[in-house]
């Protein structure tokens, strides 16, 4: 396994987000982190990453507790993208993309051909080539998420942590995004994403992590997690599956919807 | 890139040689060539180009980018485009440091003592406001908690000057520390100025790829491998050095920060690797523009924060009206 979580705790302010969570991420899977709003999803997905300290359990990388990584190392293994990048006014899609790259290069050095060379492949890989010399803040949220999506690339990360990527994004710009996860994670790389819409976790995990608001975490195939009747007593909605297995809202007047 | 360098360093060149030429006194530009080549002058041209003019113009130069530099490290460091020295109240807390300094006798420890107790005025500023900066890093409330504390940095000032009358002395080295000025200024003050200015820039080339990072917020910096507390701590040290030292050696001159980045970055863009070093060229390039138009122009010798706050206002007061959708 790539990530591992052993023992977690996380608290803020006193209340208990995870209690004693055990979490392997390993590549090619896509792990997806759902859970009410206020549950917790942002903070793991922080720990795991090591942006936050843990005063209960640990998380290692490849063995190594990720407290004891260098800050550089820790940055070539794991590529996150927070729930909101900030405007950058003035940055170019190639600036921001070569950010990417910081964790690979020396304090003083410039970027290299090779650095360039893989900003071009990862902005291809993402369908932004086009888009290279434009600025950051010109772009739509759907091209932006793709920019960062290809810094994140750049990084060459094994382990990738996006925090609600599809938030800001219409269904069909959503589903583009899951899908080129979901082929890197194929790849051998390792996916964890926060998803608000359960239909559309359910359809692309290969693992799931529900926190609900009492501390408490189920982790395991979707199939199990995302059962009726758990989906019911974290989130308070009422799903269900069709017969092929398809999690479906259901709504008062008996219509099912299967994402939104 | 190149071609504006070379246009700005032309500039300033330019600006450099006319200010060795202008002023009173018989020099004229053969003297100047002379002097500088070394050849045959008399002893009163040698002194106005070699002692006076020069080292007083490379002074405007080194202070400029420095403030220039600081400028564009504290924009970078709060991420936050009206972020400035003089805006956040750090140049005020320099002055007020050196004030206190200068009143309790403290220049008689030597001529280190000012300018270090400036630098640390400086450095206490950017404390509170990184402080504050952590829980609310807003524009609106940054800039408010800068207005605060250059309004208590100016109340203690103003105190030592209240006390300062009952002592002439004292009271007439504080306002010539707060006005500041040119004037004066030979090569032990430039000494300090590019000591400055060179320190000041290793250490900005050293955090300019965090600048770089940071422009998409602390969290992707950090997941970059930015170390936040080391370049805050990198940056803090060299913007009140900067600043200190430029308050220490020419009095509190406001806007150049300001205004200069934001020129530097319409033409080079945002990475710092570019946006540092054309901040440092043309703060000072501005700053040496200005010396020379005060000493032709105006009939009275000006301390050159003067014209900078005349000519800054507004440009502060244009990109505050841009902002204005973006403030909270």
């Amino acid at each position: 396994m790539t990530l591992a979580a052993r023992a977690i705790t996380l608290e803020i302010g006193g209340r208990v987000l995870v209690e004693g969570l055990d979490l392997s991420v390993s590549p090619g899977a896509v792990t997806v982190v759902v859970g009410p709003n206020g549950a917790g999803k942002s903070t793991l997905l922080r720990a795991l990453c090591g942006l936050l300290p843990l005063e209960h359990g640990q998380v290692t990388l490849r063995g190594t507790p990720l407290s004891s990584v260098a800050p550089r190392a820790r940055a070539r293994a794991i590529a996150y993208l927070p729930q909101q990048t900030p405007a950058a006014p003035g940055l170019t899609v190639r600036d921001a993309v070569l950010l990417g790259r910081l964790p690979h290069r020396s304090r003083l050095a410039g970027p290299s051909a090779d650095d360039h060379a893989r900003v071009g492949t990862s902005l291809e890989r993402v369908g932004m080539a086009a888009f290279t010399e434009r600025r950051l803040d010109s772009l739509s949220g759907g091209e932006r998420q793709r920019v960062m999506l290809a810094r994140m690339l750049a990084t060459e990360a094994d382990v990738m942590v996006l925090d609600e990527p599809t938030a800001a994004l219409d269904v069909r710009h959503a589903l583009d995004l899951l899908e080129t996860l979901r082929a890197l994670a194929r790849e051998g790389r390792a996916v964890v994403l926060a998803l608000h819409d359960l239909p559309l976790a359910d359809a692309f995990a290969d693992q799931v992590v529900c926190l609900d608001a009492r501390g408490t975490t189920r982790v395991g195939p979707p199939c199990k997690v995302l059962s009726p009747d758990t989906v019911q007593a974290v989130f308070g909605a009422p799903f269900d599956r069709d017969d092929d297995g398809v999690l479906r809202l259901q709504l008062p007047d008996g219509a099912a919807v299967t994402s939104g | 890139m190149t071609r504006w360098a070379a246009i700005v360093s032309a500039t300033l060149l330019v600006a450099l040689w006319i200010s060795l030429v202008a002023g009173p006194g018989d020099v004229s530009h053969g003297d100047v060539a002379s002097v500088l080549l070394g050849r045959e002058v008399t002893a009163l041209q040698r002194a106005l180009v070699w002692d006076l003019r020069l080292p007083r113009s490379l002074l405007a130069v080194c202070v400029g980018a420095s403030l220039g530099l600081a400028g564009a490290l504290t924009q970078g460091l709060f991420r936050n485009p009206l972020a400035e020295p003089g805006v956040l109240g750090v140049s005020a807390g320099a002055a007020m440091a050196g004030a206190v300094g200068l009143a309790i006798g403290l220049d008689a420890a030597g001529p280190w003592a000012i300018p270090g107790a400036a630098c640390l005025g400086a450095i206490g500023v950017l404390l509170v406001l990184m402080a504050w900066a952590r829980t609310d890093a807003r524009t609106s409330t940054l800039i408010l908690c800068g207005v605060a504390l250059a309004s208590v940095c100016g109340a203690v000032t103003t105190l030592v000057l209240s006390v300062g009358i009952e002592r002439w002395e004292v009271g007439m080295k504080v306002v010539r520390w707060l006005m500041g000025s040119f004037d004066g200024r030979t090569w032990p003050h430039l000494a300090i100025g590019a000591s400055a200015l060179a320190l000041g820039a290793a250490l900005a080339a050293w955090v300019r790829q965090d600048l770089d990072a940071l422009q998409l917020g602390s969290d992707t910096a950090v997941s970059l491998g930015v170390d936040l507390r080391h370049t805050w701590r990198v940056g803090i040290t060299t913007v009140g050095l900067l600043a200190g030292l430029c308050t220490a050696l020419t009095g509190v001159i406001g806007f150049v920060g300001l205004v200069v980045p934001h020129i530097a970055r319409a033409f080079v863009g945002t990475g710092h690797a570019r946006l540092l070093p054309a901040s440092a060229l043309l703060g000072g390039t501005l700053l040496l523009l200005v010396d020379v138009a005060t000493r032709t122009i105006a009939f009275i010798a000006l301390p050159p924060g003067v014209i900078t706050s005349l000519l800054g206002t507004p440009v502060f007061l244009v990109v505050l009206a841009r902002m204005r959708t973006e403030i909270t």
